[in-house]
């Protein structure tokens, strides 16, 4: 990618760019929270002496506090890098997985192939909350259990468009004229086949780190999650149990909502913008 | 079309058999000591292995299996630890709120959905298109259950015009199903939740109705209906649309089976007594028979669904059902 | 009079890197009755010619300058409806690749009761009786009105295009490429069907190819189209033996003689230019190997000698360039 190509699609796709910057300010969050948090989202604070429960929005507590005394926006800033340590091991995990068995199917098929497309067909079979609410019982919860669940279950999607592709780079004079040199098949799917559908599951992987998230919100208010982490999910399950909807605790519940909303996004946002410059088609110039 | 037909059908057995398994693999698994329920103190080990016994699990591991199998087969799902009734009569009585509550809320938002997106494909590079597709694509990244929470918190704790959760007011009784369809009361605690789920679900409809429908109208068979002098209503409505709906029949069944799984969070954030609570509360209380039996339901659901989509598509496109013939 | 009478016909595109002008100047005239091939390179314009005579062109393509005098009346000047009133009624057309042309997802049948009743006014009865006609005219079975368009063959499925384009009785009929994506029996086939229909009905046709053997089989005249202009135009006979154009004569000896007798194939060095800004002077002077300096400076225009018209500077000198062209060294860069 010539750096001309790369300031012309900055510049027609508003969309990935603006998915990006959201995402570089999820990660400046993630990274600098310890300093730009404004307390420690764990401690109990006081104002007078007395516990500053369901304190509204003012001036020491920019969010607000919780029902136990603790600052919703330090809790919200440190919930980045729980989001970002779930959805990015998570989208690795589905994607390396996917990419892996998607090639293996597509590129050595018979058996192989047969074999991975019906373990695919299974998996899809199952309802996905469900199973991660099963899983989380019988682990005690915690975010391995979401990203174990998460790359269990969602890797199918990844491996079928995978295998698609390589099924028909299969087909090109390029890997013809690699086995005809002796190429073992390793080498040629490894070396040659791969870094060609790398881009596409990078695709997919964007995608996933928002699915990633979204279960780990889900199984935390669910109560499966991991209650001293400082994530969105659980700080909604915080929310939800102390009451904050029939107080009006706005402050309290819509901003970590706000936030998985914002991340989840961006990632469909880079998504769909990034079709087209790894995949520029006629007529794009 | 036969033979596909079989395939499927093939599929969805094996498909219903490894859920089956794993589930009973899993739930046997599972931590929890479910005779501690019961104890009491004139609890014993005499009384305790009649416990185990009575619910079966005193057997080998490969003998619970085949009893297991056997009794699916016949919709037994067993006796409840906690609730002391058949597992299967307390999913049949959760399941019509869980499919009410989908459906209803499938039909709005695919009817939203599609009605919006095929506008949307009208009317390309509008206004309205750049504020619909941020908003639809938002609604999809948002979690289900935050919604639910902004709409509980807005209409039913601040203004006061829905209940806060349940499927019937205080005091009332949930009756057979004729009787809830026909209870105002079912109706109105229905409203949220289904509200929230459609809500969530018509970003799906609306964002595929409009995709596939540019794609559609860039087709050449749809410049021949402007060469052929056809009017705009004509072309976007019979041909576009019918040709674009394809892939969102497809989706509407595939959303079905996935919903009936995810309405979970739902179920929970409403209190709305449907399979999926059914299945949180169990889980959370190691009933395992009944969480079991819920999960089994839900997969099944699932598959089924997957395997009507399957076939639906292939019903609807002339191009599969019809083969060629020269 | 002519029934089609098109005169300096500009059709621009807006792309990114300028203004394309795919139609730049064209004078066109089709007399009621005849087949007249329009023939020219992939990329001379010839397809954006036939769409915008019909008046379907992409978003991003608009008329710019001329006018298209059809029947008397020029269609340019017409509003959005009077020109849709036409479509199809007294000017048709048959696409080129009839698998995507047809909704895959509707029987033959309906797609012609379509335009018979919504666009020909017809009850139900005597449009199905007039679909069967039509499809009797072209070679079809019309038991075949009940199928779904991928259950026929290409040759079959252009057939049916074919009858689609004459359901409501049109005075001319635009083929775009009809028979490029056929075999080359099947060729020959179709168009046997659109000279049997020229012949018995009166319809007048622009067949537009890039293939000269169609041509000689099937017109009686020919327009050669080049960069966006016509470059020669007259009876089909006159234009293939006696060519007065450079181009028109590189064309005639790059195709094998469809008539036998082997001469070699020269072909015409070089690419058509494209169409942004174009340059001043005769568009096919880079490639001519006939251009003196005043070729590259003004631009000749169509000058017609009888029924014969060509834009060449050099067109008095014909015989002998003809000579010359035959000859593949004539053709051969430096």
């Amino acid at each position: 990618m010539r750096g001309s190509n790369i300031w012309r699609f900055l510049k027609s796709e508003p969309f990935a760019v603006a998915g990006g910057a959201i995402y570089a300010v999820i990660i400046l969050l993630a990274v600098l929270a310890d300093r730009i948090a404004p307390y420690n989202p764990r401690e109990i604070l006081r104002v007078n002496r007395r516990i500053a429960r369901y304190v509204p929005i003012s001036p020491e507590f920019w969010l607000g506090t919780t029902a136990a005394g603790k600052d919703v926006l330090s809790q919200l800033i440190h919930g980045a890098r729980a989001a970002l340590e779930v959805g990015i091991t998570a989208a690795v995990a589905v994607v390396a997985i996917g990419t892996l068995l998607g090639l293996l199917a597509g590129y050595l098929g018979g058996w192989v192939d047969k074999t991975v497309t019906r373990v695919a067909d299974i998996v899809l079979g199952l309802p996905f909350l469900p199973s991660m609410l099963v899983l989380a019982a019988l682990t005690h919860g915690g975010t391995s259990t979401v990203i174990i669940t998460v790359t269990a279950l969602l890797w199918p999607n990844t491996a079928r468009v995978i295998r698609s592709q390589v099924l028909s780079l299969r087909e090109r004079a390029w890997v013809e004229a690699a086995r005809v040199t002796g190429c073992s098949n390793a080498r040629i799917m490894f070396v040659h086949v791969l870094p060609q559908v790398l881009p596409l599951a990078a695709l997919y992987g964007s995608v996933a780190i928002g699915w990633a998230i979204l279960a780990e919100a889900a199984a935390s208010f669910l109560g499966f999650g991991d209650p001293e982490v400082v994530s969105w999910g659980v700080m909604l399950q915080d929310a939800y149990a102390n009451q904050a909807l029939s107080r009006g605790a706005w402050n309290w519940f819509v901003p970590p909502g706000l936030a998985i909303v914002l991340m989840v996004l961006a990632g469909f946002m880079i998504s769909r913008g990034s079709e087209k410059l790894l995949f520029p088609k006629l007529g794009d110039q | 079309m036969a033979r596909h037909i079989a395939e499927r059908l093939g599929h969805l057995l094996l498909v219903l058999w490894v859920v089956a398994s794993l589930t009973f693999l899993m739930f046997r698994l599972m931590p929890g000591d479910p005779t501690l329920n019961f104890l009491s103190p004139t609890f014993n080990e005499e009384m305790r292995a009649a416990l185990l016994r009575g619910f079966g699990l005193d057997r080998p591991l490969w003998e619970q299996y085949l009893i297991y199998l056997g009794k699916l087969l016949t919709g037994d799902f067993g006796q409840s630890f906690l609730q002391n009734q058949p597992v299967s009569r307390l999913l049949w009585d959760a399941l019509p709120n869980t499919v009410v509550l989908t459906l209803v809320s499938l039909v709005l938002a695919y009817g939203f959905g599609i009605v919006v997106g095929a506008f949307l494909a009208f009317k390309r590079g509008s206004v309205a298109e750049g504020f619909a597709i941020p908003m639809a694509l938002a609604t999809r990244a948002a979690p289900e259950f935050w919604l639910g929470m902004l709409l509980l918190a807005l209409f039913a704790f601040q203004l006061g015009w829905f209940p806060t959760g349940g499927a019937v007011s205080p005091g009332g009784t949930m009756g057979t199903l004729t009787d809830r369809l026909t209870s105002g009361d079912f109706w109105w605690h229905l409203c949220l939740p289904a509200l929230t789920l459609t809500l969530f679900l018509q970003g799906l409809p609306l964002l595929l109705m409009r995709a596939t429908m540019l794609e559609v109208l860039n087709d050449e068979f749809i410049t021949m209906a402007r060469m052929k002098g056809l009017s705009r209503w004509s072309i976007t409505m019979r041909h576009a649309a019918r040709n674009a709906l394809l892939p969102v029949v497809t989706a509407f069944a595939l959303g079905l089976g996935a919903s009936i799984g995810g309405n979970v969070v739902i179920e929970t954030v409403f209190a709305w007594p449907g399979i999926g609570r059914v299945l949180v509360t169990a889980v959370q209380s190691s009933d395992y028979p009944l969480a079991q039996g819920a999960f089994i339901m839900i997969a099944f659901v699932l598959v089924v669904m997957n395997t009507v989509a399957d076939l639906a598509y292939a019903a609807l496109d002339p191009r599969v059902s019809v083969g060629a013939r020269k | 009079m002519s029934l089609l009478s098109v005169r300096g016909l500009g059709v621009h595109y807006a792309s990114r890197a300028g203004k394309v002008r795919a139609v730049d100047g064209a004078d066109l005239e089709v007399p009621a009755g005849s087949i007249l091939g329009l023939v020219g390179e992939s990329g001379c314009g010839k397809s954006t010619f036939g769409r915008a005579l019909m008046g379907v062109l992409p978003d991003a393509a608009r008329i710019a300058t001329g006018e298209i005098v059809f029947e008397g009346r020029n269609l340019l000047a017409l509003s959005a409806r009077g020109r849709r009133a036409l479509r199809w009624r007294r000017m048709s057309f048959v696409p080129q690749t009839a698998m995507n042309a047809l909704d895959p997802v509707q029987r033959l049948r309906a797609q012609m009761l379509e335009v018979l009743q919504e666009r020909g006014g017809l009850g139900r009865a005597p449009a199905l009786a007039r679909a069967e006609t039509l499809f009797r005219q072209v070679g079809l079975d019309p038991s075949r009105l009940a199928d779904y368009p991928h259950q026929f063959s290409g040759g079959m499925r252009q057939r049916a295009s074919i009858a689609l384009a004459l359901a409501l009785d049109p005075a001319l009929v635009i083929a775009d490429e009809p028979v490029t994506a056929l075999d080359v029996i099947v060729q020959r086939q179709v168009l046997d069907v659109m000279r049997d229909l020229q012949a018995r009905l009166g319809i007048a046709m622009i067949l537009i190819t890039h293939d000269m053997a169609v041509v000689a089989y099937a017109c009686d005249r020919v327009a050669v189209m080049y960069a966006g202009r016509i470059v020669e135009a007259g009876t089909a006979a006159e234009v293939l033996e006696r060519p007065q154009h450079p181009y028109t004569m590189g064309l005639t000896h790059a195709f094998p003689d469809v008539h036998g007798g082997t001469s070699a194939l020269v072909p015409i060095d070089g690419a058509p230019p494209i169409l942004i800004d174009p340059h001043p002077g005769c568009r096919f002077a880079p490639r001519c190997p006939f251009a003196v300096a005043r070729c590259h400076a003004e631009t000749p225009v169509l000058a017609s000698e009888g029924d014969h018209t060509v834009a060449c500077f050099r067109a008095g000198e014909a015989p002998a360039l003809r000579a010359a062209a035959a000859e593949p060294a004539t053709w051969a860069r430096s």
